[in-house]
């Protein structure tokens, strides 16, 4: 038996309890708040009786070394707390442990810190029962504006403990643990025939567990934990409600830049073989390209009949002689076979230059007729001002999409990792991420 | 007076049924005389850490109340004080104190019904002026009542019984269930240290 402190004015210092079997001092922060002690150099422990002293228990077969030293002292989220116990525990019926710190702070009361592969939850026991929807035996939790999935169901068991504890840890083997996270927030319920406990847990940076202790190395991080937070996360709601702006915005900026009242048609002329003078050029005549810059697209039409046809042709601004060039091939074939009628290519098809200035132009045409045909078809040239340039909205668009969409995939494949240590992993979509 | 000790006490609180003579552990009675029998005594307070201390002040709604009483029990899962706080005015209130916990209450004047004894985890009841479901969380076993200054009940109190939380997201409700049809349930809300106006509090050693 232990003696006991007499409650005084002045809130004590540490205490010390003694091991009854190995006689070694261990630090009693809590004074008679410990409901349990263990010894870290015998291994034994021992459980409070009715508040008179304590009585040894059981004696642990293994030992482990805490990462943070007993009775160290660190601030997390702006509390000063002190490391009163440390435990392992392991899942009953699964091959894993973690190890858990016992935190005591004189005015907030206990709080654990929990690490897992390197991997730490700071969890409090919750000041009333919270307000859940279901009930809190569901899949999924509705509480304070946060969905919570169901992550983990078990049972605990303790493969070694040293320091002091507020109750007494073997107690926790009837109980079964149940959690559900919404990263980086846990929900802990943990119910036996006499107590249902609600705690909520936060997961937090090793870092910031090596700040809050002043101690230079953890456990390395393996996997992705529970509540681990993605390092370039974001909401997928988020992404993609921006996605739809974006390509909202370029639909009307694509509508605004080319309205279709601007759309006209400033030139159209048909030739043939007999146009062509003697240096193989067709000179059109001039025509007027009216506004600011713009695009122009140049329909070429030929009526084929299983034959070919190329043009190339010059653009030429007669006040600067700036010119641009173009080409258009165009062939026909058709015919029929055993299978019936069948043809291929196209008579006519369209080439867009964009950018071009105001002003009066013509063209210089070079038109290129199959040697082999017996009939040299005649063609058209008909020029649209003003017209939408696709091909510039679909480059942005892809641009404007291709983040969102790998970042989503990135989502999924680190949502699919962290759900792997669970038996509860919900059908993963993009729309539950 | 102590007929052990002969340590005098004034009564602050007509609600007081006793005081425990901090010298000797005494129960002195109000109203009775010790000079033929030895007074049986309480059992000794332990360190518990509690912020609080007999004096402590508490100023809730604009009244000052003093702490005069403490029961410390002793419960399977761990240990809660009960304090006994009083105003000049006879005004009581009480304040449960366990680690990180504070809850002021008052006792509800009603007793649960018999047909509510029914104590499985999460059951969903109904306390007399209270608007909102309540959800037990725990039940536990009193071992021990240890005690000091003026208390109000000794018999019950000072026995084994069943102590039961319920809560819901606002409010908490600490049941004393003494026997079929007895029982104490005081009424109250959950602070943060920080959220009560104190005084004259323990000081930390060192």
């Amino acid at each position: 038996m232990v003696e006991i402190a007499v409650q005084s004015h002045i809130i004590p210092l540490p205490n010390q309890l003694t091991c009854t079997h190995c006689n070694s001092k261990v630090t009693n922060v809590l004074h008679r708040t410990a409901l349990a002690y263990a010894c870290m150099h015998c291994k034994s422990y021992y459980v409070g009786e009715k508040g008179l002293g304590y009585k040894f228990v059981h004696s642990f077969n293994e030992v482990f070394t805490p990462d943070l030293p007993l009775n160290t002292k660190g601030v997390l989220f702006g509390v000063t707390y002190e490391i009163v116990g440390f435990a392992v525990r392991s899942q009953l019926g699964a091959g894993y442990a973690w190890r858990e710190y016992t935190l005591f702070n004189l005015y907030e009361g206990f709080a654990t810190l929990t690490e897992f592969n390197g991997h730490w939850i700071f969890a409090r026991p919750m000041q009333n029962y919270p307000n859940l929807s279901p009930s809190g035996f569901s899949d999924i939790l509705q509480y304070e504006g946060k969905s919570y999935q169901k992550y983990n169901k078990y049972k605990s068991t303790v493969k070694y403990a040293a320091g002091e504890f507020g109750y007494d840890i073997f107690s926790d083997k009837k109980k079964v643990f149940v959690e559900w996270i919404s990263p980086p927030y846990m929900l802990i319920r943990e119910k036996d025939d006499d107590e249902l406990i609600w705690c909520k847990g936060v997961g937090i940076n090793a870092n910031e567990v090596k700040d809050a202790f002043k101690i230079s190395s953890l456990p390395e991080r393996e996997g992705i934990g529970a509540l681990q937070l993605m390092p370039v996360s974001a909401n997928v709601s988020f992404l993609l409600t921006s996605t739809f702006v974006f390509i909202l915005i370029l639909l009307v900026g694509q509508y605004v830049i080319k309205s279709p009242a601007e759309e006209k048609k400033i030139f159209d002329h048909s030739y043939s073989k007999t146009n062509v003078d003697s240096s193989g050029v067709i000179v059109t005549n001039n025509f007027e390209v009216t506004g600011g810059k713009t695009a122009l697209q140049f329909n070429v039409y030929a009526p084929l009949t299983n034959d070919w046809f190329d043009l190339n042709f010059e653009l030429i601004n007669e006040a600067t002689g700036e010119r641009f060039e173009g080409a258009k091939s165009l062939e026909f074939y058709s015919g029929t076979d055993s299978e019936g009628a069948w043809s291929e290519g196209t008579r006519q098809d369209y080439i867009i230059i964009s950018s071009v200035p105001p002003g009066r132009y013509h063209l210089n045409l070079y038109p290129t007729w199959n040697s082999n045909s017996s009939v040299y078809v005649s063609f058209g040239i008909e020029i649209i001002q003003g017209v939408s340039l696709w091909a510039n909205f679909t480059l942005f668009f892809l641009l404007g999409i291709i983040i969102p969409v790998i970042q989503v995939f990135r989502m999924y494949a680190f949502e699919q990792k962290r759900w792997l240590g669970s038996d509860f992993s919900p059908k993963l979509t993009i729309w539950n991420l | 007076m102590c007929k052990v000790c002969n340590l005098t006490h004034q009564f602050k609180s007509n609600l007081a049924a006793a005081y425990v003579c901090p010298a000797c552990q005494s129960i002195l009675y109000k109203g009775v005389s010790y000079t033929q029998n030895k007074p049986e005594e309480a059992f000794r307070i332990f360190e518990d850490l509690t912020p609080f201390k007999l004096g402590s002040q508490l100023n809730f709604e604009e009244i000052n109340y003093t702490f005069i009483g403490r029961y410390q029990f002793v419960l399977t899962n761990g240990n809660r004080n009960l304090w006994f706080l009083h105003a000049n005015d006879e005004k009581v209130l009480y304040l449960l104190d366990q680690p990180g916990g504070y809850v002021i209450c008052k006792k509800n004047p009603h007793t649960l019904k018999k047909s509510d004894y029914d104590f499985t985890l999460g059951r969903a009841f109904e306390f007399p002026e209270t608007n909102k479901l309540f959800y037990l969380s725990s039940k536990q076993r009193n071992t021990m009542t240890r005690m000091e200054g003026e208390v109000f009940d000794i018999q019950s109190y000072n026995m084994s019984f069943d102590a039961c939380d319920f809560a819901n997201d606002k409010q908490f409700v600490f049941g004393l269930f003494f026997g079929r049809m007895n029982n104490d349930i005081y009424v109250g809300q959950r602070y943060h240290y920080s959220e009560l106006k104190l005084l004259n509090m323990r000081k930390a050693d060192g």
